[in-house]
């Protein structure tokens, strides 16, 4: 989010994906007591549909304990993620998707060691969503560049850095750096074991800030590739 | 005298303390009844898409997030 008051929006858009995808409704959201929440645009749509919004006490975050250890579990992920792959911080949002992808898909064992993924579906029949083989986040990855995209004798693919897992196609998300180009495809080729960044590139880091920050609305320029 | 008889103004104004927390046990029957959200942010780097927050939708029954 590029700000905080888009919650209510997004909420509208989660609320109805829930009830196409799973026939399911919500009857209940609990929050904290954050300005984002507690506002007039949300208050009237989860009054309007019925939904109980329970909050918890002032200063009291341990009501809210579900999405609190989630959120620790969600960024030890991130965080072993980008150390491991030695990346600038500003890939944070792409190391959160890609942490949700994988902990939706790891035992937990307030489940009795299912995962996520296997309780939702032996619940609900639900349109089967793209389930691809994990892959080392921040780990080279080479894109196949289609017909029309290169000539005869240029390279047939590109170095890329691998962050994550496309949400609705099924394709795995490549970043390219220098063009700033996001690619979205299965056309790749894994070198698992080589980060793209390496240790102590920090000049990368640094020249990776000041362009994000100059730019930043405009800096993703995503290309779905389709077979 | 009964120790949990006695009661004193100055003790709950001088040692006034955090009740400790119980341990629910509460778990909803089906998937998406209840939903947990926050609100993480603002973090210091945006990311790539100029990003600053993030929120998170969980489930309660299957803790898909």
């Amino acid at each position: 989010m590029k700000s905080k008051s888009e919650v209510s929006s997004l909420f509208q858009q989660f609320h109805k994906m829930i009830a196409t995808q799973y026939q399911s409704n919500i009857q209940v959201i609990c929050t904290d007591n954050g300005g984002e929440f507690i506002n007039h645009s949300l208050k009237h749509y989860l009054n309007s549909h019925g939904i109980v919004h329970q909050t918890t006490c002032p200063y009291t975050p341990q009501q809210n304990g579900v999405v609190e250890r989630k959120n620790r579990h969600l960024l030890e992920v991130v965080r072993a993620f980008l150390f491991e792959a030695n990346i600038p911080t500003s890939y944070w949002g792409e190391a959160v998707t890609a942490g949700a992808y994988i902990i939706n898909r790891v035992p937990s064992s307030s489940l009795q060691f299912q995962t996520s993924f296997e309780v939702l579906h032996c619940i609900v029949n639900a349109p089967t969503m793209p389930n691809l083989s994990p892959k080392v986040f921040g780990c080279v990855a080479f894109v196949h560049l289609h017909k029309g995209w290169r000539t005869k004798l240029e390279p047939r693919a590109l170095r890329c850095v691998f962050v994550g897992y496309a949400l609705h196609q099924k394709g795995y998300r490549c970043y390219q750096p220098l063009s700033r180009k996001l690619y979205v495809t299965l056309d790749v080729v894994f070198h698992e074991t080589t980060m793209y960044y390496s240790a102590g590139s920090t000049q990368w880091e640094a020249g990776d800030k000041v362009q994000t920050s100059t730019n930043p609305a405009n800096n993703l320029d995503v290309i779905a590739q389709g077979n | 005298m009964i120790v949990s008889d006695f009661k004193c103004d100055v003790c709950e104004l001088a040692k006034s303390h955090r009740v400790s927390f119980p341990i629910s046990m509460n778990k909803s029957p089906a998937p998406f009844m209840v939903i947990h959200s926050d609100v993480r942010g603002p973090a210091n780097t945006p990311s790539l898409n100029g990003s600053r927050w993030f929120v998170s939708f969980i489930d309660d029954h299957t803790r898909m997030t």
